[in-house]
């Protein structure tokens, strides 16, 4: 299974700094939902695990191997990063999309393997789109599109997968669905899963594991009842919550009480 | 099961390939055949297979197969070229001029003209293409100072700053000479005629390497179009992607603008009328791009020797013509396909 | 992205220009911001002081103290000052004030900072006019030396109104969309510029290369009779334009919020259009199509008033301090040699473009 170590982390976009010696181990994780008031540095983070980011000091560590110095097609047969709202061009078809993230397998002679092709197919059948292979992504619902994309990281075929907010812009049901699919991910394929979640309650339910980031630094890590604590909440989120057990899951289910004490405790705005 | 839609897709696609190789092959057949001496086709069969010197085997072999080479080439050149810098800066106003190429080579020209008194259409076309390389580099150096590398609105600005300045200094140029100026001209309403057909195997090299770099661009273009975040997780680094369609553009422009002039407008619409057929893979698009290129090309010179009968009307002009109103009709009929 | 074109928002555009001043007379209310006034007034300034220094050089030189004494009533020098200088570096700076205020406009309407008179059809469909008047004007019998001489200007305005007005009715379609416009406007500028390059072929190079001056954009041997109409014109289309300002403010809000805020979006767009075209129309007509001057203009006006949008006085004062002082240069850089003031204003304002660029990418990182 795969590993992904971060080690003394500063990040930061030209002077300012927005992440300063974090290291974090998420090896064997399973499923690992990144939590924390906006502008924490989370999606920062994340996209410094994927190499997409360069740090400005600290390592990157994947399966032991400084990211930095691997070269990027082989990072990307072992870790997929999907970041946040992206775009893709007008026409463009579901098939398309997902044979796109064939593209670290291929070269230019070896352009359309039968690897390829089962890739591709198991993707689309994992997300459930195989119906609608050749519509063309515009026409597609919020959710579906959604699909999609991660269709696309799936034929990918990495062990680690990495996630900005997959669930933003979709509705509840929406986002459920695509959180199952997540779940069953790592359940039936032995993915490890990385993923940023705004929604504490869906995070405590599909996450094996939460890291809560404030000010760029881990505030707190580990199982969901361990980290979802009154004391953690009203540190990270300047929120006022109480705890309670999910009577579906047995987890915990943070209910907020009438509204955050958060003029004093506010983190600096922006991401 | 789920072989179904990609395989019919892609049968689908190699039968308009198929279609648009054979409208190629027509087209320049015609361009062969048809003009002030219409040829008929046994008779072009004989001039190219076996000539024995009667004036039609001259007509063909000195005038028609250089002018149709040079159609063909021009017209292929052009049209990937376009659809590459469409891709590259996500611009559907993008030319293959837009970075400098088609002003860098003028400029060249007009001022080895100017200063070397250079005469001989030869010579200057290697200082146009000469002109275009450096302007094309210049371009990319300027659209990537400050950190971040080249992204598709640096580049835009850069071109069209760098693109005004050399037309500001061309301007100064012609004026003060009017030799330059006789050049410059004609060389702006662009001609596949009466070129010397000494220049193709000079500049097939150039265009076939460039042919050859944009197809290979192809793939790492497809993962650019889904932004940059994206391709790089896709394992596909960004600059060497950038470098190598910036590469093929100048080769495929710079050679095709330094023979036949500044007939960038094949590179803006076709790669428009190309990606309607193809959709947005640009493993399609490039070759349908290339071939319609050829097509209007050689299209509108068949018609310019048709309207003007006895006599002809220059390409360049037609193709404003032609191609312009069409334009127009397109991006009236159609919401405008946002790239 | 809703927009593929590039659209840089400018530099800094955090600010909101400063300090700003509120004026209340009775029911008449303004809000008044310093710098954009300053800015304004040290133009105006800037601009007498080149037109003094414009009609002072020639063959015959003559002070800037006694230029500013003979336009003051003095009788030396008057007919150098009045007759033979004066017009020329007026035409100039009408032709400046007019481009830059147009390109403002078109700049706001198609929010897009390479969007000019230009991407409206105006420039290279007066170009075709006049060198189709020229080239055929010379030789072709119909056209006689005096009418073409008189024809120039009238083809130009001609040209430019008919292509511009030409862009404008192609890209309606259920109301103005400002990315359909550039789209239609680069059809119709491609057509004209192959036509224009064809007609160029066709006539000598003598013909060619007098044509060659009025495209590049020339305020050579302009007179009254070139001051007046252009003139009239300004006086009539810039007040017009600035009592609409305040409707292109709430159009850069975007479509959606433009409306919601009562505005009839494609009535106030077509109106500012069609000012934007007659005005680059009058100006190409007067001194053929100066480069550069409504694409830079706007948007060095944009950046000394520290502004988020392209200042509509502003551009129009930077728009004729640019043209009379490349007018200058012009003139007098190159002894001898007088080039077209097109060539100077390209010359100038692409380095200042592209250091624009660079500077902006220094701050984004």
């Amino acid at each position: 299974m795969a590993s992904l170590t971060a080690r003394d982390l500063r990040l930061g976009y030209g002077d300012r700094i927005v992440v300063d010696g974090l290291s974090l181990d998420l090896g064997d994780a399973g499923v690992t939902a990144i939590i924390g008031p906006n502008g924490c540095g989370k999606s920062t983070l994340l996209r410094a695990l994927g190499r997409l980011l360069k740090p400005h000091a600290g390592r990157v560590l994947l399966d032991g191997d400084d990211i930095a110095k691997v070269p990027t097609r082989e990072v990307a047969k072992r870790l997929a990063i999907l970041p946040q709202a992206p775009q893709a061009p007008e026409g463009l078809t579901v098939a398309d999309l997902v044979t796109r993230g064939r593209h670290p397998h291929q070269s230019w002679y070896r352009q359309w393997s039968s690897s390829d092709e089962g890739a591709v197919a198991d993707a689309l059948a994992k997300t459930g789109l195989l119906e609608l292979a050749d519509r063309p992504l515009d026409e597609l619902s919020g959710g579906q599109r959604q699909r999609a994309w991660i269709s696309m990281a799936l034929a990918q075929d990495t062990g680690l997968l990495l996630l900005d907010e997959p669930t933003t812009f979709l509705d509840l049901a929406h986002q459920i669905e695509v959180l199952e699919l997540i779940r069953r991910l790592h359940a039936d394929h032995g993915r490890t899963v990385v993923m940023v979640l705004h929604d504490l309650n869906l995070a405590a339910r599909y996450a094996d594991r939460l890291v809560a980031m404030r000010d760029g630094r881990v505030a707190a890590s580990g199982a969901p009842a361990e980290v979802l604590t009154v004391e953690l909440l009203a540190e990270v989120f300047g929120l006022d919550a109480k705890i309670i057990t999910d009577p579906v899951s047995g987890g915990p289910l943070v209910v907020p009480l009438g509204g955050a004490r958060s003029a004093t405790a506010r983190p600096p705005d922006g991401s | 099961m789920t072989a179904v839609p990609l395989g019919a897709l892609r049968r689908h696609r190699l039968l308009i390939l198929l279609g648009l190789a054979l409208l190629t092959m027509g087209v320049t057949v015609a361009s062969i055949s048809i003009g002030a001496m219409r040829i008929p086709l046994p008779g072009v069969w004989s001039a190219l297979v076996h000539p024995t010197g009667t004036e039609q085997d001259d007509v063909v072999r000195s005038l028609r197969l250089p002018r149709t080479a040079f159609g063909l080439l021009a017209g292929t050149a052009l049209g990937m070229a376009g659809a590459l810098v469409q891709g590259h800066t996500r611009n559907p106003l993008a030319d293959p001029g837009l970075l400098g190429v088609t002003q860098g080579a003028a400029f060249a020209m007009v001022l080895s003209i100017f200063t070397l008194g250079v005469t001989d259409l030869r010579v200057y076309i290697w200082f146009g293409f000469a002109g275009a390389l450096v302007a094309s580099v210049a371009v990319f150096t300027l659209g990537s100072v400050g950190g971040g590398g080249a992204t598709p609105i640096t580049l835009a600005l850069a071109g069209a700053a760098v693109s005004t300045l050399l037309h500001g200094l061309i301007s100064g140029l012609v004026l003060l000479d009017q030799q330059a100026l006789n050049v410059y001209r004609f060389w702006q309403a662009g001609a596949i005629a009466g070129r010397d057909a000494r220049l193709l195997p000079q500049v097939l090299p150039f265009v076939l390497l460039g042919l050859f770099l944009a197809l290979a661009n192809a793939p790492g273009l497809n993962v650019l179009s889904l932004g940059e975040d994206v391709a790089r997780s896709l394992g596909r680094r960004v600059g060497p992607t950038r470098a190598l369609g910036i590469a093929s553009i100048t080769l495929l422009t710079g050679s095709a603008v330094a023979v036949c002039g500044a007939l960038a407008f094949v590179g803006l619409i076709v790669p428009h009328v190309a990606r309607a057929l193809s959709g947005p893979d640009h493993r399609w698009l490039l070759p349908y791009s290339g071939l319609l290129g050829a097509i209007l090309l050689l299209g509108a010179d068949i018609a310019g020797r048709i309207v003007a009968r006895p006599g002809e009307l220059e390409v360049g002009i037609m193709l404003a013509l032609i191609g312009g109103p069409f334009f127009i009709a397109l991006v009236r009929r159609r919401k405008p396909v946002r790239l | 992205m809703r927009s593929p074109i590039p659209r840089t928002a400018p530099a800094g555009s955090v600010r909101t220009g400063g300090v700003s001043l509120t004026v209340r007379v009775a029911r008449v209310s303004f809000r008044v911001r310093p710098r954009p006034i300053t800015v304004a007034l040290a133009g105006l300034g800037l601009l007498a002081l080149l037109m003094a220094l414009s009609v002072g050089r020639g063959d015959f030189p003559i002070g800037v103290g006694d230029v500013f004494r003979t336009l003051l009533g003095g009788e030396e020098n008057r007919f150098v000052v009045m007759e033979l200088r004066l017009p020329r570096a007026l035409t100039g700076a009408l032709v400046g004030a007019a481009l830059g205020l147009s390109g403002a406009i078109a700049q706001a309407v198609a929010r897009n900072p390479l969007a000019s008179p230009d991407v409206l059809g105006v420039t290279s469909g007066a170009s075709v006019a006049v060198v189709l008047v020229m080239i055929t004007g010379g030789g072709y019998g119909g056209v006689s030396g005096l009418i073409a001489t008189l024809g120039v200007p009238f083809a130009g305005l001609a040209g430019g109104l008919v292509a511009g007005i030409g862009v404008y009715l192609l890209a309606w379609r259920h109301g103005l969309d400002g990315y359909r416009l550039v789209l239609v406007g680069i059809g119709v500028t491609s057509i004209a510029a192959n036509v224009k390059w064809w007609l160029l072929t066709i006539g000598d190079v003598d013909q060619a290369s007098r044509a060659m001056v009025w495209i590049t954009g020339s305020l050579n041997g302009r007179g009254w009779e070139h001051v007046r109409p252009v003139a009239l014109a300004l006086m009539l289309l810039i007040p017009l334009t600035l009592l609409g300002a305040h409707k292109l403010e709430a159009l850069r809000l975007g479509d959606d919020s433009a409306r919601g805020l009562g505005l009839r979006v494609d009535l106030a767009r077509s109106l500012l259009v069609l000012a934007a075209v007659a005005l680059a129309a009058v100006a190409t007509a007067s001194a053929g199509p100066v480069e550069f001057v409504a694409l830079a203009a706007p948007q060095i006006a944009l950046r000394l008033c520290g502004s988020t949008r392209p200042p509509l006085v502003g551009s129009l004062v930077v728009g004729a301090v640019l043209t009379v002082g490349a007018d200058l240069i012009a003139r007098t850089a190159f002894g001898g040699v007088e080039l077209p003031v097109g060539v100077v204003t390209a010359v100038l304002g692409a380095p200042f473009l592209i250091y624009l660029l660079v500077r902006s990418r220094r701050k984004a990182t």
